[in-house]
């Protein structure tokens, strides 16, 4: 496409009082474009109008807007078929740097000169599109959150397959006696009421069901996963454009509880076990069958507990209040203890604990339960310390039940079964106690398999009624991912996004790197360990492009070469003229918006700072660091999300990554005889955009004692 | 006890005190708010957390030997501050109704003196009781002449059945007043009791008297007004009649009725009066606040001091007038009212001026009331 640059520069929002414009405009016509226009009120209607006209009149087909935040007003500044590059006038130069000053013209001019660079080499994205698309959700589990998964994924008129373990299906749920409340005012138990959602599953026709079946392999990507089914009647191959992982959960196995008397006395049995027991008839002491006059609930049987679950399951207390409740309903005359560490009814269940509680019967207390033993007639004595009664206590029971947790599928199974290069998984969820969870910023659905898709208690310990609410919204990611791949985009966090890496395999030397770091796991590898692209998978973090020691993977509209030529544009002064320049990397994610905030706020830095946003920190190839050095940058800042255990980073490794790499640039660095330290590499939060001035001015100082780049100038 | 100590809630005792004016007790999560806010309480053990929990446990010993439980005078500013709503000062109310329940003598008195259901067969019996004695003994036809009340039933009668019942009554409140100290020596009084109880009640009575413990009070500081004007009401009424009765009648001979200007006369007036205010501004009190429930206990009594003041008075002022046609149903109605207040005495809320009193003294002796300590050092 041959180009013809058109370069607008917005004078309102008080640019125009903080920089020269006369000037800025003078060099904008050193810049080869076809058009410079100023004006005043660029992102008002006439404004706008002006660019677009030049578009269709005057046949500009690449746009260098010098203005705002590119994080604001990209629905006006959005012109079809056209390159546009924003240039950050406004938070980035106005109105955080003082006005009319000649180190902030400077600024000003450099990011005019690196906007049209990149302007320059930029190509526009043209989507990745397979054919045949498959809008089939494939459904891993039949307890509630499956089941529900799976209708609401019919109802919204597009295909289930759903696929179960076990020869019914309903779960957990369907050896439930009764449920917790799910409606106002959450005091009545209520029926499972499993039995219809099954039916309307098996009944509809959207819906196909396997029972005693499992997925045995789920190989390429999204929109047209081949999906191998184990069941009674053979093999079974399908297609299914996204995968709901909804395999739930397992009982703690009660044995690894030493100190409670399970497996010791026949009445010592689990919640699990209670649950069944109360569906199948009364309820009784399983050493002789006698009535049990008084039961005993014991929270926190293994959780929160290093040596068993270090976690809390969120649902046992609402599930001993529930079996205590119908121990008295019942019999009136019978008596329920529980003893627990801490109460715990999320939200609107809070009521359902004050609805029991209200109970004559029930008997709540804080305690540490210290033995369990045997009493007159087969009873059990239960001692409990730290009691809210103010003093030790026992109590003589004819049932002892355990509340033991919840434990995730995923804990010893991969579920998923995928081919894919980095494993059959999701990888890394040892971070959440093996849960298929993520901290994936602002997203709870999201999982590091694009496409993939946890809900329910394999996410997390979830109630039913939570379950429901969360495997309906699981069923809407399932479809939102199909219909963007349909149409060559990115899912979350860059929705919408049509780039795509492009691999220059001749020159690939098959080191790995980029199959074996990419969060994602969206590259496959042949027998000799060259990547194999699915461009479905991948969600354009470019961590691949910074990855890539051979500087092979790039993306039309963010490249090696385009970064590379911004940092080529920046002019770097002489060394008399006593004015470092840094150059920083900024993750579009937090650190850009942070700036963007502190310029809103007004809060002044040093104005030798010049900002490249990137995709990720972990898109940052360390060649640019080489560039910049070679190119007499003083120094160099990489400001990402905060990563680790509870990382922020929006690509969940990007971060990390990045700081990996560095120290190996540092090393580098000292080899060269130059400081490590010019090399920064820090986590910002969004929320510490207050933080900004003193960080920079921290690492201003600290380059001044290091003197100007020695390279500069050669 | 640092053993384990088995632990048995009393199904029954929970319904009872449901009941009795608890029922809100089972809403208490153990925040300790209560304790914090009230100004009463000692800070060993305070109160009224662990009575809180030993309800909802349905410790049914543990509260009916708790001293603590007489040291609440219940201003609400526990209820009032509750954030469950569990209103332990209406808790701990429930557990001194429970107490002249459970320590009656005879115990059915206390079954029958502790709900409505029972209120046929509570008033039938008076006044079954006196209407036959007045067909025995009295008169029904008002006579010529001056009216005198003599004239329906001897005073010599009068004295004979009230000073019976009286007696007894007294007897009846000793002997549960026996089994509840018992109770709580047995439960607390391992630890040990400090000097006799005879020189602790005067140490306490100034305190009792000058009612320095509703004034600690934030919340309904109006009680104080309300319960001083019926103590002092109760206490001149005793007083008059103590002297009419004893000095004037068998002493001196002099018969009644006895001038308006009479001083003894005139503190009987004084102290209807003030009967009457006392439980105007208790009646008022019970309306306003939402913090407090009043139950059957509260409501017995209150009737009972706005009958026998009206009563009282009107019989008076009945008889100045000389209405004739009303003057003995009116007078009978008055003895009604006092047969109530002295035979029902071991057995209705009026009790809590022993139970108060001796749970006061077991609490000076076993130094839970540090608050009234203070105030004396």
């Amino acid at each position: 496409m041959e180009k013809k640059l058109g370069i607008y520069i917005c004078t309102g929002c008080s640019i125009g009082d903080a920089l020269d414009i006369e000037k800025l405009t003078a060099l904008a016509g050193t810049q080869g474009a076809a058009v410079v226009k100023t004006h005043e009120f660029l992102c008002g209607d006439e404004g706008a109008k002006v660019i677009e006209n030049d578009i269709s009149e005057e046949g500009i087909n690449t746009v260098v807007i010098a203005a705002c935040s590119q994080r604001v007003n990209f629905d006006v500044f959005n012109y079809p078929d056209t390159i546009i590059e924003r240039v950050n006038l406004r938070e980035h130069v106005a109105w955080s740097h003082t006005p009319n000053d000649e180190d902030t013209q400077m600024l000003a001019e450099d990011y005019l000169r690196m906007g049209v660079a990149k302007a320059k080499r930029m190509e526009l994205p043209e989507p990745h599109i397979e054919e045949d698309i498959s809008r089939t959700v494939l459904v891993i589990g039949g307890g509630i959150s499956g089941l529900t998964a799976a209708l609401e994924v019919a109802k919204t008129g597009y295909d289930a397959v759903l696929v179960e373990k076990e020869a019914e299906l309903g779960g957990f749920m369907n050896k439930m006696h009764k449920v917790i409340p799910r409606r106002y005012p959450f005091a009545k138990l209520e029926d499972p009421s499993i039995g219809a959602v099954i039916s309307e599953v098996t009944g509809d026709p959207n819906i196909k069901v396997y029972t005693s079946s499992q997925v045995e392999k789920v190989e390429g990507q999204p929109g047209k996963f081949k999906v191998t089914i184990a069941s009674p009647q053979g093999a079974v191959e399908t297609v299914a454009g996204a995968v709901i992982m909804a395999s739930g959960w397992k009982p703690y196995d009660a044995n690894k509880l030493d100190n409670y008397g399970f497996g010791q006395f026949p009445n010592v049995i689990t919640n699990v076990m209670m649950e069944e027991m109360a569906k199948n008839g009364p309820i009784t002491r399983p050493s002789d069958g006698a009535p049990a006059k008084s039961v005993a609930f014991i929270q926190c049987a293994g959780q929160r507990d290093e040596e068993h679950l270090p976690y809390c399951s969120s649902v046992c207390c609402l599930g001993s209040l529930k079996q205590a409740t119908y121990v008295r309903e019942k019999d009136a005359n019978a008596k329920a203890y529980i003893f627990y560490k801490d109460m715990r009814t999320p939200g609107q269940y809070e009521l359902f604990y004050k609805s029991a509680q209200d109970d004559e019967g029930i008997f709540l207390t804080k305690g540490n339960v210290t033995s369990v033993g045997e009493g007159d007639g087969n009873s059990l004595i239960v001692e409990v310390e730290d009691t809210l009664l103010g003093e030790p206590v026992k109590v003589s029971v004819d049932l002892l039940v355990l509340a033991t947790g919840m434990v995730p599928t995923t804990v010893d199974d991969p579920v998923l079964n995928l081919a894919y290069r980095q494993g059959p998984g999701l990888p890394d969820l040892e971070l959440y106690n093996g849960f298929a969870d993520s901290n994936f910023i602002c997203f709870p659905y999201e999982s590091r398999r694009t496409g993939v898709f946890p809900t329910g208690a394999v996410k997390m310990p979830l109630s039913g009624a939570e379950s429901i609410e969360d495997a309906t919204g699981a069923a809407l990611k399932a479809i939102q991912v199909i219909e963007s791949v349909a149409v060559g985009k990115a899912v979350h966090p860059r929705s919408g996004d049509s780039s795509y890496p492009e691999f220059f395999l001749q020159r690939c030397t098959q080191c790995k790197r980029c199959t074996e770091e990419c969060p994602f796991g969206t590259l496959d590898e042949d027998e000799k360990g060259t990547p194999q692209p699915n461009p479905n998978r991948c969600r354009r973090c470019a961590i691949c492009l910074g990855a890539c020691p051979e500087r092979i993977i790039n993306f039309k509209n963010y490249s090696i070469d385009i970064l590379a030529s911004a940092i080529k544009a920046i002019d770097v002064p002489e060394e008399e003229a006593n004015k470092p320049r840094v150059i920083a990397f900024v993750c579009e994610n937090d650190a850009y918006p942070a700036f963007d905030m502190a310029g809103i706020n007004r809060l002044q830095y040093n104005p030798n700072v010049r900002m490249i946003p990137v995709r990720c920190l972990g898109s940052v190839n360390t060649v640019w660091i080489a560039d910049s050095l070679s190119a007499g940058i003083d120094g160099i800042m990489m400001i990402g999300c905060k990563y680790g255990d509870d990382y922020q980073c929006h690509f969940a490794k990007g971060s990390e990554l990045a700081n990996y790499r560095m120290e190996k640039v540092q090393e580098t660095l000292n080899r060269l005889v130059l400081e490590s330290d010019r090399v920064k590499i820090l986590q910002l939060a969004i929320d510490d955009y207050d933080k900004l001035p003193s960080i920079i001015d921290e690492y201003m100082e600290q380059l001044d004692g290091f003197g100007p780049n020695p390279y500069k100038g050669f | 006890m640092s053993e384990h100590h088995i632990v048995e809630p009393d199904l029954r005792f929970i319904k009872d005190m449901k009941r009795a004016g608890g029922d809100s007790m089972k809403k208490c999560f153990q925040c300790a708010t209560c304790s914090v806010v009230c100004n009463l309480t000692p800070d060993d053990s305070p109160f009224p957390r662990k009575e809180m929990i030993w309800a909802q446990w349905g410790q049914k010993d543990r509260l009916l030997s708790d001293p603590d439980v007489w040291l609440c005078h219940q201003c609400n500013d526990c209820s009032k501050n509750c954030p469950r709503g569990a209103k332990p000062g209406d808790v701990l109310g429930a557990v001194r109704n429970m107490s002249f329940q459970h320590f009656a003598f005879p115990r059915f008195m206390g079954t029958w003196l502790s709900r409505p259901a029972y209120l046929p067969l509570v008033l039938g019996i008076p006044f079954a009781l006196l209407w036959i004695l007045i067909g025995m003994y009295g008169n029904w036809t008002v006579p010529e002449g001056e009216l005198k009340y003599s004239n329906f039933l001897s005073v010599v009668a009068i004295e004979g059945i009230y000073i019976t019942l009286l007696f007894l009554a007294v007897f009846a409140l000793g002997v549960s007043i026996n089994r509840f100290w018992k109770t709580m020596v047995h439960y607390h009084g391992e630890k040990g009791l400090m000097g006799a109880p005879v020189p602790s009640l005067l140490s306490i009575l100034p305190g009792i008297l000058a009612h320095r413990r509703f004034k600690e009070c934030d919340e309904s500081k109006d009680r104080y007004w309300g319960h001083l004007g019926i103590f002092y009401g109760f206490l001149g009424a005793a007083t008059t009649t103590g002297i009419f009765t004893v000095v004037y009648y068998y002493g001196l001979g002099i018969h009644s009725p006895y001038p308006m200007s009479h001083p003894v006369k005139m503190l009987g007036n004084v102290s209807a009066l003030s009967l009457l205010v006392g439980a105007f501004i208790v009646t008022v009190n019970r309306f306003k606040g939402t913090e407090k429930k009043s139950g059957y206990y509260d409501w017995s009594l209150i009737i009972l001091v706005f009958g026998l003041g009206l009563t009282g008075w009107a019989t008076q002022f009945i008889r100045l007038a000389d209405m004739r046609s009303i003057a003995y149903p009116v007078y009978f109605l008055h003895l009604l009212f006092v047969f109530y207040l002295f035979a029902y005495l071991p057995y209705s809320k009026m009790a809590h001026l022993a139970y108060r009193s001796v749970g006061m003294v077991f609490a000076r002796q076993a130094q839970r009331d540090l608050v009234s300590q203070e105030e004396i050092a």
